[in-house]
């Protein structure tokens, strides 16, 4: 009777754990759409972030790096509302902060912007496979700069996680393009 | 041959202590109490009881799984007639035909979910004013 009630319990945990609760990361077949109606809240969010990606253009193309990063840090710091949408633009978000710093080397920085954005877009989505390619390139320039100091098997081994890296964007975007294929294209 | 008269004459052990059991009984020895108490109380599960209460349990289990898991995947089913449909929050993978450029290309991004969303948020509103 001790082994039924815990295949019980363990049944009913699997199912609990895939029910949607209106959560916005995927993972479980039913994880989308959110359940929450598109509001104006999330709206005045998308429509910030519109602002603030083409003020960091404008400061971009006028040489000033620094304005851009300041610009989508005010984004990425805003108070976001639970919506699938607004995942995936910091998700985005994050990714362009993490090119801005690693362009001028701070590679670190950028380790840390991918991180976070990893962490808003858990399935196979264009998001995920851009940030994973930006995190392969952050290890692709750790690995010149461990050449540059001399340093063989730390940038062999910097190498090595920069391939693993590129491969895990490809795979997702391929997981990616075959839903949509199979889906019948996009909306 | 015996007389049957003189078997009813002499009185039977048997017949006279049940006789004497029903008129004036004895109290039971503390031994034969023990014995009956232990007989009542002892717990009697049968194999049938357990395999039955098991089956049972088993069945349920498959049933709610079951229907967990076609609740979750079947259209959910709404009020057919209270408040109007709305557009619910949802990825925006399907409004990108591609991967992205290895670098830039964010603000037309955002822009294209902006202008999604925003459509999506006029159909809600018009929804919930009646309007459509």
């Amino acid at each position: 009777m001790k082994v039924w009630m815990l295949v019980l319990l363990l049944a009913l945990g699997v199912v609990a754990g895939c029910r949607n609760e209106g959560t916005t990361v995927s993972g479980c077949p039913s994880a989308e759409p959110s359940g929450t109606p598109v509001d104006t809240t999330i709206m005045a969010f998308l429509s910030a972030a519109r602002s603030l990606h083409h003020e960091a253009d404008l400061r971009e193309k006028s040489g000033d790096a620094p304005g851009a990063i300041s610009a989508l840090e005010r984004l990425v710091a805003m108070p976001a509302p639970s919506a699938a949408e607004v995942d995936e633009v910091v998700a985005d978000t994050r990714a362009r902060l993490a090119e801005l710093r690693l362009a001028h080397g701070d590679l670190d920085g950028a380790d840390r912007d991918v991180q976070a954005g990893l962490q808003r877009v858990s399935g196979p989505t264009y998001f995920r496979g851009h940030l994973l390619e930006v995190q392969g390139l952050v290890e692709e320039a750790r690995a010149t700069a461990f050449v540059d100091a001399g340093k063989r098997d730390e940038a062999t081994a910097a190498k090595a996680r920069a391939i693993s890296l590129l491969e895990e964007a490809v795979r997702v975007q391929e997981q990616v393009i075959d839903k949509a294929l199979a889906d019948g294209g996009t909306q | 041959m015996p007389d049957p008269r003189d078997e009813h004459e002499l009185p039977d052990p048997e017949l006279a202590r049940v006789l004497r059991a029903a008129w004036s009984p004895d109290d039971l020895s503390v031994e034969e109490h023990r014995k009956l108490v232990a007989q009542a109380i002892a717990p009697r599960r049968s194999k049938v009881v357990r395999v039955s209460f098991g089956a049972s349990a088993i069945l349920a289990l498959a049933a709610s799984v079951l229907l967990a898991v076609w609740t979750d995947r079947g259209p959910r089913p709404g009020p057919p007639s209270v408040g109007p449909t709305l557009s619910l929050s949802r990825s925006t993978q399907s409004l990108f035909a591609q991967p992205f450029a290895p670098r830039g290309g964010e603000s037309a991004r955002v822009d294209r979910i902006a202008m999604a969303r925003a459509a999506d948020l006029r159909e809600n509103q018009f929804a919930k004013w009646g309007v459509r």
